[in-house]
């Protein structure tokens, strides 16, 4: 069975707002990056593919199983939603294990893996804990857990990072990146940062349409040439931004250090800028200027 | 998988207030209406009353009623339950007019007749209260218009029964429903019951009813009001505690097919529903096999079992439904007001009836010990009412599965977008 997921010409409307135009994707194993603004679709992408939503044009397969199956691909998918949690009242490990019900497994097999996970994700020592007493990290990688529990081979987590601490994220972030070394794993986010960290693979969506979609590596090619960095005058700053893309600026002292995108690929330099590597903010930033010719974020 | 799940159902409603608080309420109405076990104790010869029994007898039926409706006639007051709450009707002159001809139809007496009937029943009732005064030496604030005499209408001659129910018809519907006209009210008339009949009741209860059938009925009277209402907690609660937890996604994505999560669901409800009814019915049950013991009788153990699932269990298994069914739909409370509304009507429009009310009430009515022969009268009905409750309960329970199952296609979510985007529109 291929291990992949195939959208063509989908798309999605809530009542008259189309969420989804026209997508096409193609998502390969592995750790597999959606990243866009708030409101950009990426969560009702997500939920197409979880067929908790239906679409209204276009096809979906998943590994091989169109999405209208919708019971195949449940058995094949994990999901962890932006806002997850369970009922308060319920301890770690019955979370897992109702949860574990529902998913079809057997005694033994809830019995077996329920620690194996629990300890992966690091929650070996809360399984009494009630669910309302977790903090948004512990909540998450229960969430995570539960989501691999049948042992999918997609797994599909919105924003998991979103409202965690820089540690918790880094923890989030590893975990997630040694499950896609045997599915594929789907990492919807608006933190740059998440994308750059873990995935190959991204697509970028922007008012339901796919701006782009590629490698990493391919993103930061768009924006090559077009970063800059210069130590400039406080003075001067209200100038740089009105003449460029200001992504960064640093202030120290009397003195600012500015990381700018050129607004064309030939616009003029002054004196003391010097070119610099770029990431994947700048060729984010750099994309969204050039699609929607907005600098209204900078 | 149903069984467990249904297991992991149960013990989440041992973890719920909710649960505890339907258990309470149980209990308060059980201790509080059930009251003291009091025994009908068996009648004795020379009693100077063996209570009433309700009477058969046409002609009485036909008597006793006509008797009431010339008694409200002449005081041009209307004493009427709609709904099952007192309310005082007087009608216009041409209301009155309507009446009084549908006494002409029954009685077969014109106008003026009734005028002298009006005044020889006046002078009676004067010459009595003068001779109360007088040779009883009470106080005119002492005597009731009950203690006067009434004098019995002369019947219109040939008239039959059917005829007379549809005189009354007309006189309930110009009142405007839940008068003493009314086809339960004309069921309901009674009469004296004379030694015999009392001792064959009580027979009934001892032989037939082997003490605790009849407790059981009482029983069930008292909870079946209770058990009308209380569960549509329950399943409000349950339905809505997906979202409210959030799990709802995370669920709606797990294998399990949408039959299985809400049978589950629904079982576990019906089960802890059905747990502290049974443990109240030992109560009464301890009290009839202790009484049945002491006087030498037998008592049906399972008796109290019998009637809670025949007749108990239809109330929970409606409540249930409905409570699943509407709460999934709206995903709001408003299966509550729903399930109140019914509830409280069917609940007051039995209360000029609380013995062997049936029909296709919501809550069937038994607020007696004994009275078997009522029993027998309203079984058949009773059953074709738990029978169609039953039904309805199970379409019910399949239609919020097939709810249950849009749900999680997100179905339901596109018809929320297309309202509230209509309704953004209509607003701009």
């Amino acid at each position: 069975m291929e291990t992949q997921i195939c959208l063509h010409g989908v798309n999605k409307f809530y009542g008259t707002k189309q969420a989804l135009k026209d997508i096409d994707l193609t998502i390969p194993q592995g750790m597999f990056g959606l990243l866009g603004r708030n409101g950009a679709g990426k969560t009702t992408l997500m939920k197409v593919m979880a067929t908790l939503l239906p679409v209204n044009s276009g096809e979906i397969d998943i590994c091989g199983v169109p999405v209208t199956n919708a019971a195949k691909i449940r058995r094949m998918t994990g999901y962890l939603p932006q806002d997850f949690s369970m009922y308060g009242n319920m301890t770690v490990y019955e979370a897992m294990d109702y949860l574990g019900v529902l998913s079809g497994l057997s005694k033994q097999e809830r019995k077996e893996r329920i620690p194996k996970l629990l300890e992966r994700v690091n929650l070996q020592n809360n399984y009494r804990t009630k669910v309302k007493a977790m903090s948004g990290g512990m909540r998450r990688r229960l969430g995570i857990a539960q989501a691999i529990l049948h042992d999918p081979k997609v797994l599909i987590v919105d924003e998991p990072t979103a409202g965690l601490d820089p540690e918790e994220r880094v923890r989030f972030r590893n975990l997630l990146c040694e499950m896609a070394e045997e599915r594929i794993v789907i990492l919807s986010t608006h933190i740059v940062g998440d994308i750059e960290a873990t995935c190959e693979n991204i697509a970028i969506m922007d008012y339901g349409e796919i701006l782009f979609k590629g490698t990493v590596m391919e993103l930061l090619a768009l924006a090559e040439g077009s970063v800059y960095t210069a130590e400039i005058s406080k003075m001067e700053l209200e100038q740089i931004k009105q003449e460029y893309l200001v992504t960064g600026q640093l202030v120290q002292g009397s003195h600012v250090t500015v990381r700018f995108l050129l607004r064309e690929p030939m616009q003029e330099l002054f004196d003391g800028a010097t070119p610099c590597e770029v990431n994947v903010e700048d060729a984010y930033m750099y994309l969204m200027y050039r699609e929607r010719g907005d600098a209204s974020c900078f | 998988m149903l069984l467990t799940l249904m297991k992991k159902e149960c013990a989440q409603y041992l973890k719920s207030v909710t649960y505890y608080i339907f258990c309470i309420c149980l209990a308060l109405d059980f201790f509080t209406q059930m009251g003291e076990f009091d025994v009908p104790t068996k009648p004795e010869a020379g009693w100077e009353s063996y209570g009433d029994v309700r009477t058969t007898d046409k002609d009485l039926i036909m008597q006793e009623t006509l008797n009431k409706l010339w008694s409200e006639y002449s005081t041009g007051s209307y004493t009427t339950y709609p709904i099952g709450f007192y309310k005082r009707v007087q009608l216009d002159t041409a209301g009155e007019e309507k009446i009084a001809q549908i006494i002409t139809n029954c009685t077969g007496m014109t106008e003026e007749e009734i005028s002298a009937f009006k005044e020889e029943e006046k002078n009676i009732r004067e010459s009595a209260m003068e001779k109360m005064l007088e040779e009883q030496g009470m106080e005119p604030g002492m005597i009731f218009e009950n203690d006067l005499p009434d004098l019995d209408i002369p019947m219109k001659e040939g008239l039959t029964f059917d005829v007379f129910c549809q005189e009354m018809k007309k006189a309930d519907n110009l009142l405007g429903g839940g008068s003493s006209y009314s086809e339960a009210e004309l069921q309901s008339t009674t009469r004296p019951q004379t030694y015999e009949e009392a001792l064959e009741e009580y027979n009934s209860f001892i032989k037939k009813d082997k003490i605790t059938n009849a407790y059981a009925r009482l029983f069930c009277d008292y909870m079946g009001i209770m058990l009308a209402m209380l569960p549509i907690f329950l399943a409000v609660s349950r339905v809505l505690r997906d979202r409210r937890a959030q799990a709802e996604q995370v669920i709606h994505m797990k294998s399990a097919s949408s039959f299985s999560i809400i049978l589950s669901r629904y079982l576990a409800a019906v089960l802890m529903s059905l747990i502290p009814v049974l443990v109240l019915s030992c109560c009464p049950l301890l009290q009839c096999m202790y009484y049945a013991d002491r006087i030498g009788e037998a008592y049906d153990l399972f008796a109290f079992v019998k009637y809670t699932c025949f007749w108990l269990l239809p109330h929970i298994l409606i409540t249930l439904s409905v409570g699943f069914f509407v709460t999934e739909i709206t995903d709001s409370v408003a299966a509550v007001l729903i399930q109140g509304i019914w509830w409280f009507v069917s609940v007051f429009m039995s209360i000029g009836n609380l013995v062997g009310l049936c029909g296709w009430n919501l809550v069937p009515r038994f607020n007696s010990v004994g009275d078997y022969p009522i029993y027998e009268q309203m079984k058949e009905q009773l059953f074709k009412n738990r029978l169609m409750y039953t039904a309805v309960s199970i379409v019910l329970l399949l239609l919020t599965v097939l709810v249950y199952s849009k749900k999680r296609k997100g179905e339901f979510a596109s018809v929320r977008a297309r309202f509230v985007n209509r309704k953004n529109k209509l607003e701009v």
